[in-house]
């Protein structure tokens, strides 16, 4: 690949990244409460997902390195499930 | 002054630059899980005092936020130039855009130097006397902002000094950059301090901006 089209590929990834932060800000001004926040964290999720699969190439990436990547991200999924388990299971202050 | 690429106990460079990304990404997913714990402090203490954290949210500056998004984001982008025009053994392309993301980098620890000095004088740390609120949950939300935003900057510290060692290495021609993978894992590590800071940033700037 030339070096022009690394930088257009780049910058067309970045723009896209922008654009969508941008949303995610004009979003909060408008949007109250909970859709608030799934809104923002929807447009953080995608941004994610741009960032993981075309920026850090994991798309090209073998089968033990995106099973390394999973791994993270279902751990994580466990701690926030059994952390909010946790905290919707508790018995409220006497 | 050996740049060779191949190591021990790597038989090819395919390996060794697997061996590189699988390596980094155990490292990552290690990360995501430490910066987890916080986001899910974060989420209980939001989910339990709501009006205390849209409260405490309106004080935090959005500007410089915003700004330092927009700064990381482009980060991303050079960075990416950066790893590709490795791939692509491009030399000065890759330490243009490796420059590029060091600058951004900085511009990025810079404003946050800026307003943390700015929420300082304006008294917004959890234990201050003068603090701005008395809802419970605001000085919750100060208190996670300041500890998950200073971790993240110390995260984006190590990856601007590895940035920097890589460059002055390239510059030197004493880094096997192109064959190794190195650049490549530098890249997956600035990019996850990115992807962290695209979920800190609607957390904790953008919380109460509707009311």
């Amino acid at each position: 690949m030339k070096a022009n089209e690394i930088v257009r590929r780049a910058a067309a990834w970045t723009l896209a990244l922008l654009g969508m932060f941008a949303v995610s800000v004009a979003a909060a001004h408008w949007l109250h409460g909970g859709p608030a926040l799934v809104v923002a964290m929807a447009i953080a999720t995608t941004q994610a997902a741009f960032v993981i699969i075309v920026l850090m190439d994991q798309r090209r990436a073998p089968a033990a390195t995106r099973f390394a990547a999973a791994a993270g991200f279902i751990w994580l999924l466990l701690l926030l499930a059994l952390t909010f388990a946790d905290v919707a299971t508790r018995a409220p202050a006497s | 002054m050996s740049t060779g690429a191949l190591h021990e106990p790597f038989e090819d460079l395919g390996r060794q630059r697997d061996a590189a990304e699988f390596g980094m990404w155990v490292f990552l997913a290690s990360e995501v899980v430490f910066f987890g714990a916080m986001f899910a402090g974060y989420a209980v203490y939001r989910h339990q005092r709501p009006e205390g954290f849209a409260v405490a949210g309106q004080h935090v500056d959005l500007v410089l936020g915003s700004i330092n998004t927009i700064l990381l984001l482009t980060s991303s982008g050079t960075m990416s130039v950066a790893a590709w025009s490795a791939r692509a053994n491009l030399r000065q392309p890759t330490m243009i855009a490796l420059a590029a993301t060091l600058l951004l980098g900085l511009g990025f620890l810079g404003v946050k130097a800026l307003e943390y000095q700015q929420d300082l004088h304006e008294h917004l740390w959890p234990g201050d006397p003068m603090f701005p609120s008395d809802l419970p949950g605001a000085r919750s939300f100060f208190a996670f902002y300041w500890l998950m935003t200073s971790v993240h900057a110390i995260h984006l510290s190590i990856g601007i000094a590895a940035v920097s060692i890589t460059l002055v290495r390239m510059r030197l021609r004493r880094a096997a950059w192109h064959r190794s993978g190195l650049l490549h894992a530098l890249a997956l590590y600035w990019h996850l301090v990115d992807v962290i800071w695209i979920f800190l940033f609607p957390l904790l700037y953008l919380v109460g901006r509707s009311a």
